[in-house]
Order: C-alpha cells, then sequence, then structure tokens
C-alpha cells in the first residue's frame, strides 16, 4: 500500500513537472512571395514570449515583431536587400521552435547590366568570332531580368580585326576586350651604309599581320648573318612595327642575311658597298 | 673546510641560483643559432594549434607527429599561450635545467655524501656535456628525459633496498615522465642507468656481498640476491614496460606500421674522429674533456667496490660508443642498422653524467679533503692553490668557449627576419601552394612555426617519407649544396617536379643555388625588404588535398591526454612523498668515503685538467689568430683561395706581394671588372691541388688545380702562380690583369618591358571571372621520340605564338599497356621563358622503358601549360658561331658572345640542338660558361658537342598526342630554311636582369 502511494506521488510529481504543450501558430494571411520591407506576415499565436528569425541562403535576417493580444505580426526590414527566393522563418517560445517555407523578393530594384567575352582577347591569327554573355545582378547578388522572363543573352559577334583595346556595353575597365594583332605577313628588308662612320643601318619593316594591323612591340626578331662560315644571330625586339640594327660595315659586308620573326623568314639580302 | 659550511641543500641552492644566472640568461640569445631548438618550437607550435590532431601537414606533404613522445613539445605549447614561443622555450629550458640540477643531486647521494651531491649540483651548472646539449643542440628533450629519469633512479635504489611499494610507485611515476618526454632515452637510456642502480641497491642491502671475490662468489651470490629481490625486481620491470608502451602507445604504433626505411642520413657522431677532427671536436672532446682530463680519478673511484660495478660498466660502454666510427667496435656492439640510425654522442653524454657522482667526489677531496691535505703537506699551500684556480680558471674559460662556439664556428646561417615572408605568404593566397627555403638553416623550422603555409621541405628527417628524399642521404633540401652530389641531386628532383608537390615558391637565402633555379625554369619575382630573394615557377596547381593517415580518434585522445597527465601525476605524487612520507634518507645516503687516492691518480688528475683545458684554449687561439698561413707557397696559396672562397677579399688580399703598384683599391677594382659568372659568384670551393712547378728560396711557381662545386654541377679550373718570399713570408706575384674596354662610354639598349597587371578587381575572392588573363597561344612545330641506346628522349620545338611573354610548363605523360601512367619533366634543356613568338627547343628524358608485357608504352601525351610570365625575358646577347673541328662523334665549335645589354651576362649560355638530316631534333643539351661578359664587350669560347646521330633512332611506334592548355592540339606548320645540323640558342643568366632594375 505504501508503495503503491509512493508510486503515485511520484508520478504527479512528474506530471507536474511537464510543461504544456505550445500550440502551431497559425498563419493568418499566406502569401506565395513576400516583398521585403512592404509586406507582412500575420500569426495567431498562444502565450507570449515569441520570437522570430529568417534564414537565407547567406544572412540570417530578424523581422520586426509586434503582439498585439493572440497575433503577431512580423515585418522583414533588412537594412539591404535580400538573396530572393527560398528562405525559412522560425517562431519560437521557449523551447518549441515552429518553422515556415517563405519566398522573399527585394522591391524593385534595377541590375546592373554585365558584359562577358569570351574570349576575352582575340588573335587576327585565329577566328574572330566572340561569344557574348549579357546579365544583370541588383546590388544584393540577385540575377535580374534583362527582358520579360529572360536572364541571360547569348550572342556570337564577329569582331572587325583591327588591334585594339574595345570596351563592352557595360563600359567599365573590367570588361574590356581585346583585339591583338597576329603574326606578321612578310617581312620586308632593307639597309642603309652610313659611309662616314662605316656602319650599316639594317631596318626589317614596316611588320603587317594579314590585316594590316602593326605586329605588337616586344615581339621578338631574329637576325641572321652568314658570312663565309661564320653565323651571326641578334635578337632584337620589334619597336613600333620595326625592328633595326646597326652593325659595323665590316662585319655584314658580303654576308647574306635575312630576319625571322615566327616561323616566317624576309628574303636574303647581300649587303654590298654601293 | 671550503665546503664544510655549504653542506648538502644550501650546495644545491646556491647550483640552482647559479643555474639560473647563467643559463637562465644566456639561453634566449643561444638558442637561434642551436640545431634543434627550432625544431621543437615547431612541434610546440603543432600542438598549441592542434592539440588532438597528430597531422602535420606543413612539412613533407604531411607527417604525423606521433613519430615524437609529446610530452615536451605539448608544454612548450602550453607555456606558449601565455608566452611567446621563444621566450617560452627559453622559460621551459630553463625549468627544466633546474629539475635536472636536482636531479643529479639527488642522483649522487646514491653513491656519497650530501657534500659530494651539493658539488655534483654545482658541477652540473657548468658541466660541458650540458652545456653543449642546452646552448649548441637544443636538445630539451633530451635533457627533459634525463632530468626525469636522474630523480626516478633514486626512488628505484631506494625500492630495491627496502621493498617500500612508495619508493615504486614514486620511480614508476618519474619514469612515466621520462618516457612521455624522449624516445631515444626511454629506449636505449635508461638500461644505462637503471640496471647498474639495481645493482648498487642489491649490493647495498647485503653489505657482505660486496666484500666478495669478483670471480669468486660475487656474481653467483648476486644472483642469489636478485632471485630474493624478484619481486621488486619484476613490479618495476613490468611497470615499466608497461608504462612505456601504454604511454606512448602511438609511437610505437608508428614505428610498426610506418618503420624507417630511408637510406640513413650521415651524422658527424658516427665519424672516425681521428680522421674527421670538427666531428671529434663538437661530438667527443668538447662533451667529454672534462670526463678525459679526470679519467684516472673516475676509473679508480667506479672501480673501488662492487657496488659501483654496474655503473663501470655503463661508464665504459658508453664512452666506448660514444667515439663513433672512430673503431668498429660501436657499430659491432649496435649492429649495422642501429649504428647507422643512432646519433652516437647521446651515448658519451650519458657517460659524463655517469662520471659526475666521481668527478664530485673526488673534487671535494681535493678542494678540501684528504688530496688536499696531502698537496698541501708536501708542496705547500700556495702551490695547492694555483693548480686549483688554474685548473678551474681554464675549465670556466674552456665553457665560456662551448657559450660561445656558434661564433668561433657558426652552425646557422645569419639571423633571417622573418615576417616579410609571412606577409608574402599571406598575400594573394600564396598559402595555396607550397614552398621551400634555400640557406635558411634551422631557421626554416622558425618559420614553419608562424605561417600555416606548407613548405615541401622539413626539419625531423625521421618523418620523411618522400622518394625523393628517402632514397638519398639528405637531411633537408634547404641545406642541400652541403650535402654534395646527393642534396643537389635531390634539391634538383624538387625544383624539376615542382607540379607534383605543387611547389611555387622558393624563398633563397644563398645565391649559390640562383643558377639551377633559373636554368630550372624558375623566375624572380621580388626581393622581400629582408634581402631574401623570392622565386616564382608558373603554371602550378595549387595544393590537392591529401588524406591524412589515420588514427583511431582515441589514440589522438590519449596522445594529447597521457603524456600530460604523467607530469600532473609525478608532480602531485612529489608533494604527497615530500609532505607525508618522506623520511630520513638514511637508506638513499652512501656512506662510502674514499680516504686515499692512489698517487699517480692524484698527480695526474691533479694536473691533467689544467693541461687539458689550457692546451684546447691555446689550440684554438693558435687556430684562430696565430697560424703561420705563409710559411710556405701551398700553404699561402691555400690560405688565399679559403678567405676568397669566404668573400674576405682584404684579407685574401693580403696574400699578394705588398707595393704601392698594387693597392687594395687596385685589386677590388680589377675584381669588380674581371670577375663575374658561375665560378667567381655562384661556386663554392671544393678542393685544391697545388704543384710545385719551380722552387728556389726566394721564389716558387706553382700549379693550382681548382675543384668547384656549383648548383649546375662539379667546375675545374687551373692557373699558376709565382710567389716571391719576403721577410720570411711567402707572397703571391699579383696577376698582370688585361682587361678588354668597351669601346663606348654610354652603352644604350633598348628593350620592351612587360608588366603583368595582375588582379585588377579589388576582391578577396580568388576569382573575379571578368579579371582573369588568358592563357596565352602557343604551338609545337615538331615532338619527336628518339631512342639512344636503351634510354628515349622526348625532343621538340615549340614557339610561343602570342604577343606577349610566357612561362611554360611541360611534362610528358606515358600511358602503358596496362593502363598506369607515368610523368616526366624536362631539366635543363629548355627555355622555361619565352618572348613574343620566341621558340625553344626542348628534350625530355624519359629513361629506359620496357618494350613488351604491362609496362609497355601504349602511348604518349605531351602536355604543355603556359602562363603569363609577370615581366619580360631577354635569352642572350648576340651569338657568333663556326664549326672548328668535326669528326663522326664530335663536333667544336667556335662561338663569341657580345653582350650589348646595360648590365653584365652572368652566366652566358646556349641550348644547343642537334638534327637529323629532316630537321628532326635529336637531342638539345644546355652548355655553359663559367665567366661572365661585361656589358659592350665580348666573350669567346669554344663549345663541343658530342653528336648523336650515328647512335640514334627516331621512333614512330607512338602516337604523341599534343595537348596546350589542356586541349588537343596539332603540330604547327614550320618549314625549316636553315639546313644547319646543329644550332644554338643563347640561353644566358643575367643576374641583374634587366626587368628586375
Amino acid at each position: 500500500m505504501k508503495r503503491t502511494f509512493l508510486q503515485i506521488a511520484l508520478s504527479l510529481a512528474l506530471l507536474g513537472c511537464q510543461k504544456g504543450q505550445v500550440k502551431k501558430p497559425i498563419i493568418l494571411n499566406p502569401q506565395s512571395e513576400i516583398v521585403v520591407n512592404q509586406d507582412s506576415l500575420l500569426f495567431e499565436v498562444e502565450g507570449v514570449n515569441w520570437t522570430a528569425w529568417v534564414n537565407t541562403p547567406v544572412q540570417v535576417i530578424y523581422p520586426q515583431l509586434t503582439r498585439i493580444n493572440n497575433q503577431i505580426t512580423l515585418r522583414i526590414n533588412p537594412s539591404e536587400g535580400v538573396i530572393e527566393g527560398q528562405a525559412f522563418l522560425t517562431l519560437q517560445r521557449d523551447e518549441n521552435q515552429f518553422i515556415y517555407p517563405i519566398s522573399l523578393k527585394n522591391q524593385e530594384a534595377k541590375g546592373q547590366l554585365q558584359d562577358l567575352r569570351s574570349p576575352k582577347t582575340v588573335n587576327t591569327d585565329s577566328s574572330m568570332i566572340q561569344q557574348q554573355v549579357l546579365y544583370a545582378f541588383d546590388h544584393s547578388g540577385n540575377l535580374s531580368e534583362l527582358e520579360e522572363g529572360v536572364f541571360f543573352k547569348e550572342n556570337y559577334l564577329e569582331l572587325f580585326p583591327n588591334a585594339g583595346t574595345f570596351q563592352g556595353l557595360t563600359s567599365t575597365a573590367v570588361s574590356s576586350f581585346y583585339v591583338d594583332p597576329g603574326t606578321v605577313k612578310e617581312i620586308p628588308l632593307t639597309y642603309s651604309l652610313n659611309k662616314y662612320n662605316q656602319t650599316v643601318e639594317i631596318k626589317a619593316g614596316p611588320l603587317k599581320d594579314r590585316y594590316n594591323n602593326s605586329v605588337s612591340n616586344g615581339t621578338l626578331a631574329i637576325f641572321f648573318l652568314e658570312k663565309g662560315k661564320e653565323q651571326k644571330r641578334i635578337e632584337t625586339v620589334v619597336q613600333d612595327s620595326y625592328c633595326q640594327l646597326t652593325m659595323p660595315l665590316s662585319e655584314v659586308e658580303n654576308g647574306s642575311l635575312k630576319v625571322k620573326i615566327a616561323q616566317v623568314y624576309s628574303l636574303s639580302l647581300i649587303i654590298q658597298q654601293p | 673546510m671550503l665546503w664544510s659550511e655549504f653542506l648538502g641543500k644550501r650546495l644545491l641552492l646556491v647550483a640552482l641560483s647559479l643555474g639560473l644566472l647563467t643559463h637562465g640568461i644566456i639561453v634566449y640569445f643561444t638558442l637561434p643559432q642551436t640545431y634543434d631548438a627550432y625544431v621543437h618550437m615547431f612541434f610546440a607550435d603543432h600542438y598549441s594549434r592542434f592539440w588532438f590532431e597528430p597531422w602535420e601537414y606543413r612539412w613533407y606533404t604531411g607527417f604525423l607527429t606521433i613519430s615524437y613522445p609529446p610530452l615536451v613539445h605539448q608544454l612548450l605549447a602550453l607555456i606558449s599561450k601565455v608566452f611567446p614561443l621563444k621566450i617560452a622555450f627559453s622559460i621551459y629550458a630553463i625549468a627544466i635545467f633546474e629539475a635536472l640540477i636536482i636531479g643529479i643531486y639527488r642522483f649522487t647521494k646514491m653513491f656519497y655524501s650530501k657534500q659530494t651531491a651539493g658539488v655534483a649540483s654545482i658541477l652540473a651548472v657548468v658541466l660541458s656535456s650540458l652545456v653543449e646539449t642546452l646552448h649548441v643542440y637544443g636538445q630539451v628533450p633530451t635533457l627533459t628525459g634525463l632530468a626525469f629519469l636522474l630523480n626516478a633512479i633514486p626512488f628505484l635504489y631506494q625500492y630495491i633496498k627496502t621493498s617500500d611499494w612508495r619508493y615504486l610507485v614514486m620511480s614508476l611515476a618519474f619514469i612515466a615522465v621520462t618516457v612521455s618526454s624522449h624516445h631515444v632515452t626511454a629506449i636505449f637510456g635508461m638500461v644505462f642507468f637503471i640496471a647498474p642502480a639495481m645493482l648498487m641497491a642489491g649490493v647495498d642491502s647485503n653489505p657482505e656481498l660486496g666484500k666478495k671475490n669478483l670471480f669468486g662468489r660475487f656474481l653467483p651470490d648476486l644472483l642469489v640476491v636478485a632471485w630474493k629481490k624478484k619481486k621488486e625486481i619484476l613490479f618495476f620491470g613490468f611497470g615499466t614496460i608497461f608504462l612505456a608502451i601504454s604511454l606512448i602507445f602511438p609511437y610505437w604504433y608508428w614505428s610498426r606500421t610506418d618503420p624507417i626505411t630511408q637510406v640513413s642520413i650521415p651524422h658527424g657522431s658516427r665519424d672516425n674522429f681521428l680522421e674527421e677532427t670538427s666531428s671529434g671536436l663538437v661530438f667527443y672532446v668538447i662533451p667529454l674533456l672534462l670526463i678525459f682530463a679526470l679519467l684516472p680519478a673516475i676509473s679508480y673511484l667506479i672501480t673501488r667496490k662492487k657496488r659501483h660495478l654496474g655503473w663501470a660498466v655503463s661508464f665504459f660502454t658508453c664512452l666506448l660508443l660514444g667515439s663513433g666510427g672512430t673503431t668498429p667496435l660501436p657499430k659491432l656492439l649496435l649492429g649495422e642498422n642501429a649504428f647507422n640510425i643512432l646519433t652516437l654522442d647521446r651515448f658519451g653524454f650519458w657517460a659524463s653524467i655517469i662520471a659526475i657522482p666521481y668527478i664530485s667526489h673526488f673534487l671535494v677531496s681535493f678542494l678540501g679533503g684528504n688530496i688536499k691535505k696531502y698537496w698541501t703537506e708536501k708542496y705547500g699551500e700556495t702551490s695547492h692553490f694555483l693548480i686549483s684556480g688554474l685548473s678551474g680558471f681554464s675549465y670556466l674559460l674552456f665553457i665560456i668557449y662551448i657559450f660561445h662556439l656558434a661564433s668561433f664556428r657558426p652552425l646557422q646561417p645569419k639571423s633571417v627576419e622573418i615576417e616579410p615572408i609571412i606577409n608574402f605568404l599571406n598575400r594573394d593566397d600564396h598559402m595555396r601552394w607550397r614552398y621551400l627555403t634555400l640557406g635558411f638553416g634551422d631557421q626554416m623550422a622558425w618559420l614553419s612555426s608562424n605561417t600555416l603555409a606548407a613548405t615541401i621541405d622539413g626539419n625531423y628527417h625521421s618523418a620523411r617519407r618522400l622518394p625523393e628524399m628517402t632514397s638519398r642521404a639528405v637531411e633537408r633540401l634547404e641545406n642541400a649544396k652541403y650535402l654534395m652530389e646527393e642534396g643537389m641531386a635531390s634539391l634538383n628532383d624538387f625544383l624539376t617536379l615542382a607540379e607534383k608537390y605543387q611547389l611555387k615558391y622558393v624563398f633563397s637565402n644563398d645565391r649559390y643555388y640562383d643558377p639551377l633555379l633559373f636554368y630550372s625554369g624558375w623566375n624572380r619575382t621580388i626581393r622581400l625588404e629582408n634581402g631574401i630573394m623570392v622565386w616564382e615557377k608558373g603554371n602550378i596547381s595549387t595544393i590537392q588535398p591529401i588524406k591524412p593517415t589515420e588514427l583511431n580518434p582515441l589514440l589522438k585522445k590519449a596522445w594529447g591526454i597521457l603524456p600530460v597527465s604523467t607530469l600532473l601525476v609525478a608532480i602531485g605524487l612529489t608533494f604527497v612523498y615530500l609532505f607525508h612520507f618522506k623520511k630520513t634518507q638514511e637508506e638513499l645516503l652512501a656512506d662510502e668515503e674514499v680516504n686515499r687516492y692512489p698517487k699517480p691518480v692524484i698527480y695526474s688528475s691533479a694536473w691533467l685538467p689544467f693541461v687539458l683545458f689550457s692546451s684546447f684554449l691555446i689550440y684554438q687561439i693558435y687556430e684562430l689568430l696565430l697560424i703561420d698561413e705563409q710559411k710556405d707557397p701551398s700553404t699561402t696559396i691555400y690560405s688565399h683561395f679559403n678567405h676568397l672562397d669566404f668573400q674576405r677579399f682584404e684579407e685574401a688580399f693580403k696574400f699578394f706581394k705588398p707595393g704601392p703598384e698594387y693597392s687594395l683599391d687596385q685589386y677590388l677594382l680589377e675584381k669588380s671588372v674581371s670577375d663575374g659568372g658561375l665560378l667567381p659568384s655562384f661556386a663554392k670551393l671544393d678542393g685544391l691541388q697545388i704543384d710545385t712547378l719551380e722552387i728556389k728560396d726566394n721564389s716558387a711557381k706553382m700549379n693550382v688545380h681548382s675543384t668547384w662545386r656549383t648548383s649546375l654541377g662539379p667546375r675545374e679550373k687551373e692557373e699558376q702562380m709565382n710567389l716571391e718570399k719576403i721577410d720570411n713570408k711567402w707572397f703571391i706575384t699579383p696577376p698582370k690583369l688585361e682587361i678588354d674596354i668597351p669601346e663606348e662610354q654610354v652603352i644604350t639598349y633598348t628593350y620592351t618591358l612587360f608588366k603583368k597587371m595582375g588582379k585588377r578587381v579589388v576582391s578577396s575572392f580568388p576569382t573575379v571571372k571578368d579579371d582573369r588573363i588568358k592563357k596565352p597561344f602557343a604551338g609545337f612545330y615538331q615532338a619527336n621520340l628518339i631512342q639512344i641506346g636503351e634510354e628515349l628522349n622526348l625532343t621538340g620545338e615549340l614557339i610561343n605564338a602570342d604577343n606577349i611573354p610566357i612561362t611554360l610548363a611541360l611534362k610528358a605523360v606515358l600511358t602503358y599497356e596496362n593502363d598506369s601512367t607515368a610523368t616526366f619533366f624536362p631539366q635543363r634543356n629548355i627555355h622555361y621563358n619565352l618572348a613574343p613568338k620566341a621558340s625553344t627547343w626542348f628534350q625530355l628524358p624519359l629513361g629506359s622503358q620496357s618494350t613488351d608485357g604491362d609496362k609497355k608504352i601504349k602511348s604518349i601525351s605531351l602536355e604543355l601549360e603556359t602562363d603569363i610570365s609577370e615581366r619580360g625575358y631577354i635569352r642572350g646577347g648576340e651569338l657568333t658561331y663556326k664549326l672548328l673541328t668535326e669528326n663522326s662523334s664530335e663536333s667544336v665549335f667556335e662561338a663569341s658572345m657580345k653582350n650589348p645589354f646595360t648590365g653584365e651576362i652572368t652566366i652566358p649560355g646556349v641550348l644547343i640542338s642537334e638534327k637529323d638530316s629532316l630537321g628532326r631534333i635529336l637531342q638539345v643539351e644546355l652548355w655553359t660558361h663559367p665567366k661572365s661578359i661585361r656589358s659592350g664587350l665580348e666573350g669567346t669560347f669554344e663549345i663541343p658537342l658530342q653528336k648523336l646521330e650515328a647512335r640514334s633512332k627516331v621512333l614512330n611506334d607512338f602516337p604523341i598526342n599534343l595537348k596546350i592548355n589542356g586541349q588537343d592540339r596539332e603540330l604547327l606548320e614550320n618549314k625549316p630554311v636553315s639546313k644547319e645540323r646543329i644550332s644554338f640558342l643563347p640561353h644566358c643568366f643575367l643576374s641583374q636582369e634587366i626587368y628586375l632594375q
């Protein structure tokens, strides 16, 4: 008897310690999409001490919470925009949490247009076709519509084979694209004699690619001079469409000279006194 | 009596204070020069960051720290939570040295009186082996292991003697700390202390036993005593084994599952000290000179009574093993394997510790006991005072010498300020690649302690597992030049296989390596504020995740908790013991007193210390200051070269015949205009062979054949020198220098500079798509598989088809019939940097390949990656060449190179290619000239080439697939105009590159 009494008392004590079940809040104005800084969510709740927060894929937002009687109103007012799309609203009271999937949207915001070019640098030796991809981001990093229902535009542009640096549609430094001159088409080679100091100035140029663009500055040009059994190899670089070198006449006289840039050779030139 | 007023503990207190004042003050300043301090700090840093994670990824692509007992490192890590790491190390070192002094005090009490123990504790402060271990080696784990072992031994002695279990607990508590601190002490050292202590206790507990004849009843009766004490011996033995296994079980597990199979690394302690006197000095003379000086007294005392028998065996065995390879006996005793793994100086170190009680006892007697009485009666007080003072004074000078050993014999390169390197690694995601330091010494470990970036190198060779390292006797890549051919071969492997290990940056503190780095495709980027040159290799992938060697989580927890617990338990039990159980120490204190010494022992032990220490110091002074460097022609030349090798030009100049026509200014000027290039600037003198061509009373003509080590391989030089004898000194006649002078007074050179803009969008995101720079265009002109004998080479030619300078990375991937692959890289036979539209030949050695079976080649993929070069590249001056001689196997060309640049061509070089009749490249070879070419001048040289056409074959059996930047490519069309069979491309190293100015 005593034992039974003890068991009952213990059971009652345990029941007395147990907290009551918290009822799940009921959403009163369900919405397919919540526009931040504009829409509110209304919940019917029981009890006090409710807290709420929203988890987006990259941030936690604490909405403004007001309670009147058995209703709480949540208004999501982030200081900056949100990553749009799926988010989760959590309502908590004591140790009870209730999670509601919601969809967030920013108020109207104009996106920043992006103009991506691929390849960014086009060489006139190869195809002049360039891919252009256009899209826009708003200031929170959400893709914005370019036109109704269109987020990306892809164009294939045939560029003019004029070497230079060109700006994309956004006119920003990082969106610029480049047309590089190709390999030299032919190498005209001339020389002139300075009879006072007995030197020969050898000049290769103008060096142009097949679209008449000047060959890039810094392009390696190799002068080969063959004189008797002796071979001479001098490396120099193209500057403003020309490369040149000056040599003593005695070293080059009656020698056969040619210039090579990449796999293109000039015609051989025999240097002789006039 | 001098010592009578300061008995026992008072002397101990004096010793502790002295230890604090000497080691405490100096250790912070000596630790940067030690061999090991930084390594232990690195381990401490590991535990500080990842206490329960034994995988350390920062060295060798990762290793397990369970390969070294952790207690010392963990304690350092704990202290480093409060103090900076170097200060933490100093605090720990001081604390452990104090514990060691106490240990020596307690240890000595087993042998003799408290007074002797007090003297022993003072001796510990200035014992050369201990000073060297702390201030030269920085080996705090050894000192920790020893400190706790010496504190454990008296408890063991008392346990065996009294069978009181409390002593067993105390001794095991201290043994546990020893085991957790240092594995070598635990495995090899303990036996030299435990067995003699047991024997001593056995004899002391049975006084009659000590009177028995050694070769009569002593040994049988000793066995009877041991049998009676079997319970104590077994308890202690099993307890020790249990602790040793359980406390550092992961270490044993690692040793078992990942045994050391690497090629043994040479260590000076294994040298024959008679042949390698510098090793003998550091590993035998310095730690043991006091022991040798007092060897007669030690030998007398240690063999006088049976209770010392075990100590005598340990002492002489350790002394013998410590002698390294001087005799074959250590190798016979230890076996080939252990001999080649162990550093044998430890045995000498333990011998010096065993000798402490005997030295102390002799000193007590000599300074204030019976020997003093005998001496003063016979020779007077003054004589005794003088000999004591001189011996003591010369010994203290000897100790000061050890404190400053690093100044006399630099053990490490000069201190490197690491902050600029850390800033560099933190910047621009540089940590995503591995780095390598060159010429840093042990400071590389200090750098590692201060960064989370990973290096391919490391400073704990037992943990190395990379085949390029373990297959050679190379301790570290960092000091490869000191490891001769093996070191440089290993370094060369890593510099060539940079992609395999994601090695992108080299921090060089030694220009010796510059030529190797340059010709292996590395580019200088910037010189940091601390003078360190940063070399970079392009086209290297970021670090690939490596799966750490798994360890049971329970073992990880045990590794993090148990070792530190042993110290806490030992400290706790010590307090309990001191306040509750400590009884009188009658059973510990020995009543042995030696009143009479044989006269030979007295005289030899009185004089030897003074003779040895003063001789040592005089020899050092003579070697440093008084050696006659001009006593004969050969010595003069040798000394001159020695100073030149260390860039001491003023010293080197003093060997030239003095006179107004040749001043130091003139010498330095001539040097600056005539000296430069691979040999004068990037070489280390390896050997000199000096032959006399003609010698008279006052003149001599010598032929000097010098051999030099360079990072591109050994070089030789031959020259003749004339010498004159003036005032009994030989002088070199200054060479008549005829220097070429450029005609121009001012030289101009036009070059197009390039600058890669890098990241323009300031963002910590690694990828801003808009800001990415394209991969430059390149193409292959030809690719051939060439067979020469059994060896295969892949040769060819490629071009930078772009308008910007590029760096390139080339590799050949061979796929075999069994679908396995092997990757090969070019070494030095290629231009790694190409100006716009420049081309290069290349040769990749594929080695010997199987012609049938699973390992037959199925296909070859030749893969090229290109990247925009940081700035630009000039590859050489105007090259003129003509064929000089030719036969079927060799062609010799006469070549000249004119330097049109505004800086010198530091290493003139050419890339040579040999082609067959169809223009296919058969071989590519790099040739370099040892002397530089100054601006505006021309250098002339002969270039020999061993022709291979007759011995080579172009194989068309396997398809060679070409890939450039990941995309399949075909050969570019290129019709060779020239019919040259042997062609040249300049390939010069310009140490003052135009784009770096």
